[in-house]
Formats: C-alpha cells, sequence, structure tokens
C-alpha cells in the first residue's frame, strides 16, 4: 500500500460529520485536562527551567503569580473577564442573526455597503497584491529579461562583440585583392614606414 | 594556509578519479548501439563503483585539521615543474562526494530515455565525473587547469549531440563563453609560475608575495573564468541556453556540479591568492552578487519555460554563494559553501522533476500543464518538497544556505542583509507560482489527462535526492563539522595582508 493509498483512506476516514464533532469533543476535553494539569508548573512552577528568563523589569508574571489561587479560581475569574463577555456576546449575535433571524445581517449589509463590500473583499489587500504588486513585478522582471538580458547583453554585448568580428574579417578581407603588385606596393610602403621610424629614432 | 599532507594506504583520490573515467572507455569499447543493455548495466556499476570509492575520503578524513589530505604527489613534466599532485580538505571533500552521489543520479535518470547512443552518453557523464573530480583534488594549477577545462568537452558533446533543436547553438556558446574567460586564467597561471620561481604548486601560490596591482591582475584574469562558470551577472546568459537545451541527465550535472567548479576556484586560487585585491574589490563582488539576487530572481519570475525558470533561479542562488564569499566571515564563509551544496540537491533533483514531466508531455512550456496532482500525485509530493527547497523554506537544505548567508550579510553590513534576504521573496514567488500553475487546479487539457505517475527508478532518484534535500537541512552540523577547520584556515589566511 503506497502512500497516497493511505492519504485518502485518512481522508475518507476524518470527512465524517458525526466523527469530525466528537474528535473536537475529545479535543476539548484534553485541553481542559492539560490546563488543570500544566498551568501551575508552566506559569508559576519550574517546568521551563532557564530557558526562559524574565527580566526584572517586566513584572507582568510576578504579578498575576500573587493573585494566583489555583485552577478552579482562575477558570471561574475568567468567566466574569471582559473577554469572555465579548465570546459570549459574539456567540449570542451570531446565533440570532444567522439562526433566527437572518434578515438583521442583510439590512446591515444593505444600508452599510461600501463597508459590507470592502470586508468581503478583505479590505481590498488581495486585489491590491495580485494588481498593483505581483503586476508590478511581473512587469519589472520581464522588462530587465528583454530589455536587459535579452537586448543588451545578448544582443549588443554577446552578438553585438560577434558581429564587430565579422565585419573586422570582411574589411580585412577588401584588402586581399590576389594581385601581387598590390601586396608588392604594400610591402614597399612598410619598408618606407619601418625606415622613417627608425631614422627618425637614431636622430 | 597549511598543506600538509596525511598519507594514506590506498590512492583513494586517484581512484576517485579514474575509476569513472575507466569505466567510461570501457562503457565506450563494448557499447553497441542496437543492444544498449550491457552499456547501461555497466554504467551503472561504473558510477557506483565511483560513488564507493569517494566514501573512505570521508569515513577516513580527520576533522580536527585543515591540513590537505589523502595527498598524493608525484614528479609530472620534470621539465616545467608540473606534478600530479592531489589532496582534499574539509571543503573539498564534499564536493568530491557530490560529484560521484550525483554520478550515479544522472546515469540512472538516462536509463530508459536516452534511446541512441546509449553507450557514448553514458561514458561522457562517467568520464566527466572523473574530471570534475579532479578538479576538486587537484593541487597543482596547471593539473587543476587542465581537468577545469577538459570538463567542457564531454559537456559540450552532451549538449551538441544530446539535447533539444537549437543545441548546437547552445553548445557553441556555453563552449565559447567558458574557454574565453579560461584563456585569461591560463595567463595567469603562466604569471604565477613565473613569479615563484617556475612552481605550479598551488600552496606555493598562496603563499607568494604580490604586490597590489599583481594582484589586481591576477584577480581580474581568474575572475574571468571563475565567474562565467560560476555564473555571475552579466555573464550569465550562456546558462538558461545550455540549460534549455541540455538533456535531463546534461542539466542536473551543469546546475549541481559544474557551476560549483567556478564557485570552489574562488576559494582555492582567487581568495588566497589574492587577498588584498579581494578585499578591496569586495564592493564589486557584492554588488554583483545582489544584482544576481535581485535582477535574476526577477527575471525568473517571468517564464514561461520551467528550464530556463530554474536555470535563472540557479543564477540567482550563485549569487548567494559569491556574497558569502566576499562578507569575508566565517558565517556568510560557511553559508555560501552549504549553499554550494544545497544547491547541488535541490537543482538537481528540480531538473530531474522537469525531465519527469517532459519524458511524458515533451514539452517545458508551463501553461502546456496545469492540474497534474490528479493524474501524479506521487510525484508532485516530491515536486512541492524541492520547489520548497528551491524557495528557501525552513527544514530544507534551502534555508540553511540562505539563511546562514544572510546572518553573514547582516553582521558585515545590515542593508546588504536585508537586500539578500529578499531573495526568500522572489524565491517563493517563481518556485511556488510555477507549481501553483503546473501542479494545481483542474486538469488543464487532454495530455496531461494522460500523463502516468513516477515509476519506480524515478522513484528511487528522487527520493534519494529529497532524503539529502531533507538531511542536509535539518543536520548542517554533518556538514560543517568538517569543514570548520578548513573554512577558519581560510579566513586566517585571506585576513593577513600581503602587502
Amino acid at each position: 500500500m503506497d502512500l497516497s493509498r493511505i492519504g485518502t483512506l485518512l481522508q475518507q476516514w476524518f470527512l465524517n460529520a458525526k466523527r469530525i464533532f466528537h474528535l473536537l469533543i475529545a479535543l476539548a476535553f484534553m485541553s481542559v485536562v492539560a490546563g488543570v494539569w500544566f498551568i501551575q508548573p508552566l506559569l508559576f512552577g519550574d517546568f521551563f527551567g532557564h530557558s526562559i528568563t524574565v527580566l526584572p523589569q517586566h513584572p507582568a508574571m510576578a504579578d498575576m503569580a500573587g493573585e494566583w489561587h489555583g485552577w478552579v479560581a482562575f477558570g471561574l475569574h475568567g468567566l466574569t473577564s471582559v473577554p469572555f463577555l465579548l465570546l459570549v456576546a459574539g456567540f449570542v449575535v451570531a446565533w440570532y442573526c444567522w439562526l433566527i433571524n437572518p434578515r438583521v445581517p442583510e439590512a446591515f449589509a444593505r444600508s452599510l455597503s461600501w463597508i459590507y463590500r470592502a470586508l468581503v473583499e478583505k479590505l481590498y489587500f488581495d486585489w491590491f497584491n495580485e494588481h498593483v504588486l505581483a503586476r508590478a513585478t511581473r512587469a519589472l522582471g520581464h522588462g530587465l529579461w528583454q530589455r536587459g538580458d535579452r537586448n543588451f547583453i545578448d544582443g549588443i554585448m554577446v552578438n553585438g562583440s560577434a558581429r564587430m568580428v565579422g565585419l573586422a574579417a570582411a574589411t580585412g578581407r577588401l584588402l586581399q585583392s590576389g594581385y601581387i603588385y598590390h601586396y608588392a606596393f604594400a610591402m614597399i610602403i612598410g619598408i618606407m614606414v619601418f625606415l622613417t621610424f627608425f631614422v627618425l629614432m637614431a636622430h | 594556509m597549511t598543506s600538509e599532507m596525511a598519507s594514506s594506504s590506498l590512492p583513494w583520490l586517484t581512484l576517485s578519479i579514474f575509476v569513472p573515467v575507466i569505466f567510461g572507455l570501457l562503457v565506450l569499447l563494448i557499447g553497441r548501439d542496437d543492444h544498449p543493455g550491457p552499456a547501461r548495466v555497466l554504467s551503472l556499476i561504473g558510477s557506483i563503483a565511483g560513488f564507493l570509492v569517494t566514501l573512505p575520503l570521508y569515513t577516513g578524513f580527520n576533522p580536527h585539521t585543515a591540513d590537505m589530505q589523502f595527498v598524493e604527489n608525484k614528479p609530472w613534466i620534470d621539465t616545467f615543474n608540473l606534478n600530479y599532485h592531489l589532496g582534499i580538505d574539509g571543503i573539498s571533500v564534499w564536493f568530491v562526494l557530490l560529484t560521484s552521489f550525483i554520478t550515479v543520479i544522472v546515469v540512472l535518470a538516462g536509463w530508459e530515455i536516452i534511446k541512441s547512443r546509449v553507450a557514448q552518453y553514458m561514458a561522457a557523464f562517467l568520464i566527466l565525473s572523473g574530471l570534475m573530480i579532479g578538479v576538486f583534488c587537484a593541487l597543482d594549477g596547471m593539473l587543476f587547469y587542465i581537468f577545469f577545462e577538459a570538463t567542457l568537452i564531454p559537456m559540450y558533446i552532451i549538449i551538441g549531440a544530446w539535447g533539444g533543436p537549437n543545441r548546437v547553438y547552445a553548445a557553441l556558446k556555453f563552449f565559447l563563453y567558458t574557454l574565453l574567460g579560461s584563456l585569461l586564467t591560463l595567463i595567469a597561471y603562466i604569471y604565477l609560475w613565473h613569479e615563484s620561481n617556475g612552481s605550479f604548486d598551488v600552496a606555493t601560490w598562496q603563499h607568494l608575495k604580490l604586490n597590489y596591482s599583481q594582484q589586481i591582475f591576477i584577480f581580474i584574469a581568474l575572475l574571468a573564468a571563475f565567474a562565467v562558470k560560476i555564473p555571475m551577472w552579466p555573464i550569465h546568459t550562456w546558462l538558461p541556453d545550455a540549460h534549455v537545451e541540455a538533456p535531463t541527465g546534461g542539466s542536473i550535472v551543469l546546475a549541481a556540479v559544474m557551476l560549483k567548479l567556478g564557485c570552489y576556484a574562488f576559494l582555492r586560487f582567487l581568495l588566497p591568492i589574492a587577498p588584498d585585491a579581494s578585499h578591496s574589490l569586495a564592493g564589486l563582488m557584492i554588488l554583483l552578487s545582489l544584482i544576481a539576487i535581485i535582477y535574476i530572481g526577477l527575471v525568473a519570475i517571468v517564464q514561461d519555460d520551467m528550464k530556463k525558470l530554474v536555470a535563472y533561479s540557479s543564477v540567482a542562488h550563485m549569487g548567494y554563494v559569491t556574497l558569502g564569499f566576499f562578507l569575508f566571515n566565517v558565517t556568510g564563509m560557511e553559508g555560501a559553501i552549504i549553499q554550494m551544496l544545497s544547491h547541488g540537491f535541490v537543482s538537481g533533483a528540480m531538473f530531474m522533476c522537469i525531465g519527469v514531466m517532459y519524458d511524458r508531455l515533451h514539452t517545458r512550456r508551463i501553461d502546456a500543464y496545469g492540474g497534474i496532482i490528479n493524474r501524479m500525485p506521487k510525484f508532485v509530493t516530491f515536486f512541492v518538497l524541492f520547489s520548497m527547497a528551491n524557495a528557501g523554506l525552513p527544514g530544507t537544505s534551502g534555508f540553511v544556505g540562505e539563511f546562514t548567508v544572510i546572518l553573514g550579510a547582516v553582521q558585515f553590513n545590515f542593508w546588504v542583509g536585508l537586500l539578500a534576504a529578499t531573495a526568500l521573496i522572489w524565491g517563493a514567488g517563481y518556485s511556488l507560482w510555477m507549481l501553483k500553475r503546473v501542479a494545481y487546479g483542474p486538469v488543464a487539457n487532454e495530455n496531461v489527462s494522460g500523463m502516468k505517475d513516477i515509476n519506480g527508478r524515478e522513484y528511487l532518484i528522487l527520493g534519494l535526492l529529497a532524503i539529502m534535500v531533507l538531511f542536509l537541512g535539518i543536520f548542517p552540523s554533518f556538514f560543517t563539522d568538517l569543514m570548520h577547520p578548513s573554512v577558519n584556515a581560510l579566513m586566517q589566511h585571506v585576513a593577513v595582508s600581503k602587502l
């Protein structure tokens, strides 16, 4: 049995609503157990040893230790805290708007359509990334490739050098007429140039 | 640097060089076009034997010294004081092992795919392997030059004979580019031979007193050859052409090992022989490296040919290597060497992946693919891993090299580090965008629909490369522990002025 077959079987096993619900319950239960078990040694005990050092000028943990009266009191106090109340409020609003009276969010979406639209579009961050950043990057890359690599480096530097050699060779070939008197004449001129040079140098 | 010698019972370096070469010649002798089976089997035996004879270099290596080890030194041509002088240190040992390992991979990669002139194809790779190992072992300047230049011949034949439609142009461009730079190097070597009273010994050259202008001349002459081979921007345009036209095995060797020859030569010749010139030209080299990282990264993003994309990404990754060299701190240097090793595995794997797809659809165009995960889930698992490694994902070898060079760059100058770190963005851009377009989404067309997942041979090749990518990513100290003394010795050497 290969890995992809095992993956498919696992996927099928997990994609079952009742099983997912049971798994979530199990995870919730285990998280409570882990919290009860580890909160004391993790926050106020010696669990991390010397791995984490809290400097004296950051007394948050020390202040919290002063208020610590065990995990039961800690849990009960959590039920009266603002974050927990906000969580409950959010749960109630979601339950009412989506299960009891869906016309409420629809009315909000109509009356505050621009806010609704901006939120649906995730404040247009994806649009900005795709249409501005990614497009500009692609345009820059394309420009560097075509103008830099193809036109300048390959076109002018590499192929241009080859063309220059070809041009120089073609020009040089014009001097080779095949007539002996042309070559003889060139030799006489050369001798005259050398003679003139050495005579002038001698004086 | 010290180059004191540790002796060993068997000439392991000679065996490492000549076992693949001799097997290559045997394959040429017995190979027949109408019956390629024996040539394939003998090539595989040769490549595995070549790999096995390099293993004692690791097991017998003393990790506590920067001295050259497994040294062999025999007179070769007395008139010119040429010696058959070989040895390895904690840096070169890894590249010898990388070369012999990659040779096994390329022999397997060409097993079914190459159907014409199989014996010549396999022999070219085996002989090339021996020559490349020779480059990493040579401690005589002229011996190094001969091995370095000789590698051109088999690769020229591999691209020219088994390449794509535009192979002759690509092979010629590759050959001329690299040969042209090398001619200046030859002049520099002759000059060094003259200045050192007729010695081609690399250690003698490294300790040779040279004034500033001499060092600048040597630096430029050596740079001409080594920078082409790496390749550095702006002399990099031969590489995408060569990769596009080369067969899969050719691309793997080119990316995994041949580019490292130039990088390695920086460490063995350029930096230690001309330390003052290296320091004063470091700004220019860092600038060229950053251009390679950013400019080439951007160019890679817009490629529509997968091989060209990976070829350009290789140039960008090599920019990291040269950047690490010229930061002149141990972190940057070790990061650069790790990046060289990592690139050997990752780029080899990426070209293998492209070869796997090319063998099925006979095109490298990204838009010809789409949704191959629906047909090739095993292959895409590997392709995702290697693409992530190419983008520098933590846990893979790509991350270790890039991250270490960035650390070294930040130690050197914060802004250099910041610009170097942008490579992670470009890397993610070109690697993951290609992966998304090729692998994900619905099946793009009928051709993709007919694609078959990888077979056992391809599974083996990609699996071996995946193991190395993850091993280097998770246990980099396995590699760095061996190279520490050599890197420290090199850094101490280049820190001392010759003026």
